[in-house]
């Protein structure tokens, strides 16, 4: 069980490295970005501490994933794998258990505890065993697999949208949009196989036309119904929201080729450092969505048009 | 026509593959042979464009990877990908604007569950039959008879067949030479990297002799050395 836990640092570790980050500096900001996120939940939305724990949640059931089960029953005998599961959930869930008891929300961090429990008891009905459906059947791939990966996200932008209508709270409603597109971001974090760029018959300003036109249809579909609802509800405010609506999808585009920029891997931590900081002041997204093309195409030319 | 000049790959300083040189004329069956590690994957993904490589392959299309299908040893498949929608990830890459696969379903995938969860022969069937379905005019089909049932390596076998009257490329490798004894116009040898031999088929039986042989050595070698 020792050595799981250590080889499960050393992943990270791995990891990490891999995107050009020491360990330490890399969990040193891990957790500067956790505390971040969570200070910027509790100033936006009344419902931050609900959000904590839906998010938690979340984690622990990415943890319970089939795969990962069937592969730790495989390794250990039962005791012990109860025991790992119990141990890497409380490690997972720690985090936000602190968050919520410094932010004084006790009653939400103690209902953590019980998700610990369960998700190390019981092997979650595998929703990778019964196919969901996805209104994105026709437009692979990326919104098939994040929709499928991520509709619970989905869901609670929807629901908050809603909250934001009942209480009338423009700053809940925007922020139940932002999430729409940090959701669809996340979309686009990981490449895919070299297999599936190298299908493409077309060029690489082909392939990224057909990459951002499938990009803004989905985009369309999930944030068509928020963006009418906020105009409808919050009329004086139409330039904030149209202007968050369109600067989303500039957003979208720059993250889909910022995808490619470091192909067949990851984004480097100078890239992500460059996408961070267009999000945090916008001008700089012109400069992000020009760098970005030019070290895809250097990065795609391989795959798609350079060869025989 | 595909030509492979001076080919050579190296993964660090390990050479995997030392100046091939070889021809594949249209419409014609080659099978490609040889032990694990002899280079046979890697000679198909430099020939797909998946490997960078020094020397020179050229053919008679402008470009030769959009005319090429490619089926892996392993297909890839992602997460949360129904069958369905692995096909129409590859019809689509390639403007394929078709979204009835059931009825060209010849191996009765179920293509509405999520691809990844499938077999290892049911994902080779997958992948072989959007392999097909892209309509490419070259096709490389890396072990596609492994893992597969008796039945269904009768169907590639007259999937083959059927390839080869529409005057299509094909390079196969298999470790079962009777498949490849049924199918090929030519079978190469490969060797550490090597063309070792090329065998037409009035000699793919001393062929199969020869190999029977040198699996014999390796495996008293291999008890020896127990």
């Amino acid at each position: 069980m020792k050595f799981y836990f250590q080889l499960q640092q050393t992943r990270i570790a791995r990891g990490l490295r891999s995107i050009g980050l020491h360990p330490l500096l890399g969990i040193v900001l891990g957790v500067i970005g956790i505390i971040g996120i969570s200070q910027l939940m509790y100033f936006k939305t009344e419902y931050a501490n609900w959000l904590h724990v839906l998010f938690s949640i979340y984690i622990l059931n990415q943890f319970n994933a089939k795969k990962r089960i069937l592969f730790l029953q495989n390794l250990y005998d039962h005791k012990i794998f109860r025991r790992i599961r119990l141990i890497e959930n409380g490690i997972v869930a720690f985090p936000i258990i602190i968050l919520l008891m410094t932010m004084g929300d006790y009653y939400f961090a103690l209902a953590i505890i019980p998700f610990i429990i369960l998700f190390a008891m019981v092997s979650t009905p595998s929703i990778n065993s019964k196919t969901l459906p996805t209104p994105f059947r026709s437009n692979p791939f990326e919104w098939i697999v994040g929709f499928r990966r991520y509709f619970l996200l989905i869901g609670i932008s929807y629901f908050l949208l809603f909250k934001a209508v009942q209480v009338h709270n423009f700053g809940l409603g925007l922020f139940s949009l932002l999430l729409l597109y940090v959701t669809a971001l996340l979309f686009y974090q990981s490449p895919e196989k070299p297999y599936f760029v190298w299908l493409y018959t077309s060029d690489i300003r082909g392939f990224f036309k057909q990459k951002i036109k499938t990009a803004l249809i989905g985009m369309v579909i999930i944030s068509l119904v928020s963006f009418l609802t906020l105009l409808s509800y919050f009329t004086d405010q139409y330039l904030v929201i149209t202007g968050s609506y369109f600067l989303g999808i500039l957003f979208l585009v720059t993250m889909i080729l910022a995808k490619y920029s470091n192909y067949p891997h990851e984004m480097n931590l100078p890239q992500g450092i460059l996408f961070a900081m267009s999000i945090g002041f916008p001008p700089l997204i012109l400069f992000a969505l020009w760098t970005f093309y030019k070290q895809s195409k250097n990065r795609l030319k391989s795959y798609l048009d350079d060869y025989h | 026509m595909i030509t492979i000049n001076n080919l050579n790959k190296s993964f660090g300083s390990k050479k995997v593959l030392h100046y091939i040189n070889i021809h594949f004329e249209t419409g014609k069956v080659y099978g490609i042979v040889g032990q694990n590690g002899a280079g046979k994957t890697t000679l198909f993904r430099c020939i797909a464009g998946l490997e960078g490589h020094q020397g020179e392959i050229t053919s008679e299309y402008p470009h030769l990877k959009n005319e090429l299908g490619f089926l892996e040893t392993n297909p890839t498949m992602m997460s949360l990908i129904t069958g369905w929608e692995y096909l129409k990830i590859l019809c689509s890459a390639k403007s394929i604007d078709t979204e009835n696969f059931e009825e060209q379903n010849i191996f009765d995938l179920p293509l509405n569950q999520y691809a990844n969860t499938y077999s290892t022969g049911m994902k080779k069937k997958l992948a072989l039959m959007g392999v097909l379905l892209r309509k490419n005019k070259v096709l490389i089909l890396d072990e596609p008879f492994n893992g597969v049932d008796i039945q269904s390596n009768m169907i590639i076998l007259d999937i083959i067949q059927e390839l080869k009257k529409l005057n299509k490329t094909i390079l196969i490798s298999s470790h079962i030479f009777s498949t490849l004894r049924d199918s090929c116009d030519e079978i190469i040898l490969l060797k550490n990297g090597r063309v070792e031999k090329r065998v037409l088929p009035q000699h793919f039986d001393s062929l199969e002799g020869e190999m029977k042989e040198m699996i014999k050595k390796n495996t008293a070698k291999s008890l020896t050395l127990e």
